[in-house]
């Protein structure tokens, strides 16, 4: 039950991150969601996968998210719909429970609090999945390339000071 | 840009492309389709004018929320079927998102008002990446998840884009525009063979692209952004008179090579006992082939008292880097037909 809880703020999250009038607050709804993505996925066992997005997501991607949104957003920026996206949160969750009533209320199939379940699969990464490490940092290595060009040079694409 | 970072972004969008076509698993799919998209986004976007940059901005965000919609699906369907292999999709779900999200990515009815939008406010040589080669990752998934599932929103996507293509394309005087219109046309017939016989699809698929590619090659040369332009444009005078004709082969008539595209679906659907669908597909050829006449008409086929058409000049184009390209491609459009038989292996 407190699975589903979890699952329930992780839709909290979300909808505050596409709902919501000031990116401040949608960058609060990323970290909400992020974290309690991180407990479901230690409560399911998959524990370095936890770790592994609490590191990048918030530790890397939300920083620079944060700092674009503070270099880019409005000057006189208006400020929440917190009541709104509460509100559009309840009538989410109403209505997923509403249709999915007898999933809910049966036995659940899931080995919770058993730890290690993803290392397994994930050495295999590194040994016969090695051709996937190196398309992944090719394609990183594109992206890099790809963000300096389109924000290199000119005075109308450099970034403003406040 | 640079001539590296240009050389890198090219080799990396065709890496992308390949690696959807050569993979088995959904994953390494979802990444090729994402790589070749932002690999082009600054080939889209280098001269920093506000047109060329908007359309970029459009095309990706349309094509990143559809291959976030594919990953999802291929993820559904891992869900529902245990297996991540691309020719195990067992549940209707799964398949109706992904080809959802390849319907969004290749701009069929009635996912196609990003196309024209994006297309007109790219220079030509970007026109030919986004119409002709991105177009190869998403339809060669679609006609491979053809081979295993046949589902009738194929035909239904088909024949709406047959229909657009035609009653989109009435009113426009922009040249990318009006092709723009014409390659959902294209796409339409391309894809409602898929419902029955997908290799042969494949072959019209190509040959759509080297039509396709040969006619916005000329326009490059020639700078025809606008159909006032064939009046006042420098082509060599004979690319003027064989880009008429490849212009009356896409519309599909008859002695040349885009008749292809029109009379291979037509005997794949009666051989099929299918004859309900092809006044659909009829009215919308005609439709458009109303606007390929009318380009004809005006410029080669009629002399006004002014001079309407000045487009001699006995010196090479701009870019004659494109020439040979061109003179490869236009016997193809032009003789095309001769490669009928080619499909009677497949039907």
């Amino acid at each position: 039950m407190v699975f589903y809880l979890f699952m329930l703020l992780l839709l909290l999250g979300s909808t505050l991150v596409f709902y919501s009038l000031s990116p401040y607050y949608a960058a609060l709804g990323l970290m909400i969601s992020s974290l309690f993505g991180c407990v479901v996925l230690t409560s399911l066992g998959l524990t370095f996968l936890a770790l592994l997005l609490l590191l990048i997501y918030m530790g890397g991607m939300l920083v620079v998210f944060v700092y674009s949104s503070a270099l880019s957003a409005d000057r006189y920026p208006m400020v929440s719909n917190l009541g709104e996206v509460v509100l559009l949160f309840l009538l989410l969750s109403f209505w997923v429970l509403f249709i999915f009533e007898d999933f809910l209320e049966s036995s659940t199939l899931f080995n919770l609090l058993s730890p290690l379940n993803d290392l397994s699969s994930l050495s295999v990464l590194y040994d016969y999945g090695g051709a996937y490490l190196l398309v992944g940092g090719l394609a990183l290595l594109v992206v890099l390339i790809v963000a300096l060009v389109v924000s290199y040079g000119s005075s109308l694409l450099a970034l403003r000071s406040l | 840009m640079n001539r590296l970072v240009n050389a890198f972004l090219l080799t990396s969008l065709i890496a992308g492309t390949s690696l959807v076509i050569f993979s088995n698993h959904w994953f390494p799919i979802w990444l090729g389709l994402e790589l070749s998209t932002l690999s082009i986004i600054p080939l889209l976007s280098y001269t920093s004018q506000s047109r060329s940059v908007e359309a970029t901005l459009k095309y990706f965000l349309v094509q990143a929320f559809s291959a976030a919609l594919l990953l999802n699906g291929a993820v559904l369907n891992l869900w529902i079927s245990n297996s991540w292999d691309v020719n195990s999709i067992t549940s209707p779900i799964s398949y109706f998102i992904i080809t959802a999200a390849l319907i969004i990515k290749l701009g069929l009815a009635p996912c196609h008002f990003w196309f024209p939008d994006v297309l007109s406010g790219l220079p030509f040589l970007s026109t030919i990446i986004i119409a002709c080669w991105q177009k190869i990752a998403p339809m060669f998934l679609l006609l491979s998840l053809s081979n295993l599932v046949s589902s009738e929103i194929i035909i239904v996507c088909s024949i709406l884009s047959v229909l657009v293509g035609g009653w989109g394309g009435l009113n426009q005087i922009s040249v990318r525009k009006i092709l723009a219109y014409s390659s959902i046309g294209h796409l339409g017939w391309i894809t409602c063979v898929a419902f029955f016989i997908p290799e042969v699809s494949y072959l019209l698929f190509l040959f759509y692209i080297l039509n396709n590619t040969a006619i916005l090659l000329i326009c490059h040369n020639g700078s025809l952004y606008y159909l006032s332009s064939l009046s006042k444009s420098n082509v060599v005078p004979i690319t003027a008179i064989l880009f008429s004709i490849a212009l009356l082969s896409l519309g599909g008539l008859p002695p040349l090579g885009g008749f292809i595209n029109k009379v291979i679906p037509l005997i794949v659907f009666s051989l099929n006992g299918n004859n309900f669908i092809i006044p659909f597909f009829l009215i919308g050829s005609l439709i458009s082939l109303f606007f390929y006449i009318r380009i004809v008409f005006n410029t080669s086929l009629t002399l006004f008292p002014q001079h309407s058409l000045n487009i001699v000049s006995f010196r090479t184009g701009n870019s004659s880097l494109s020439q040979p390209i061109i003179s490869t491609l236009i016997p193809i459009t032009i003789w095309g037909l001769l490669l009928l038989p080619i499909f009677f292996l497949f039907i």
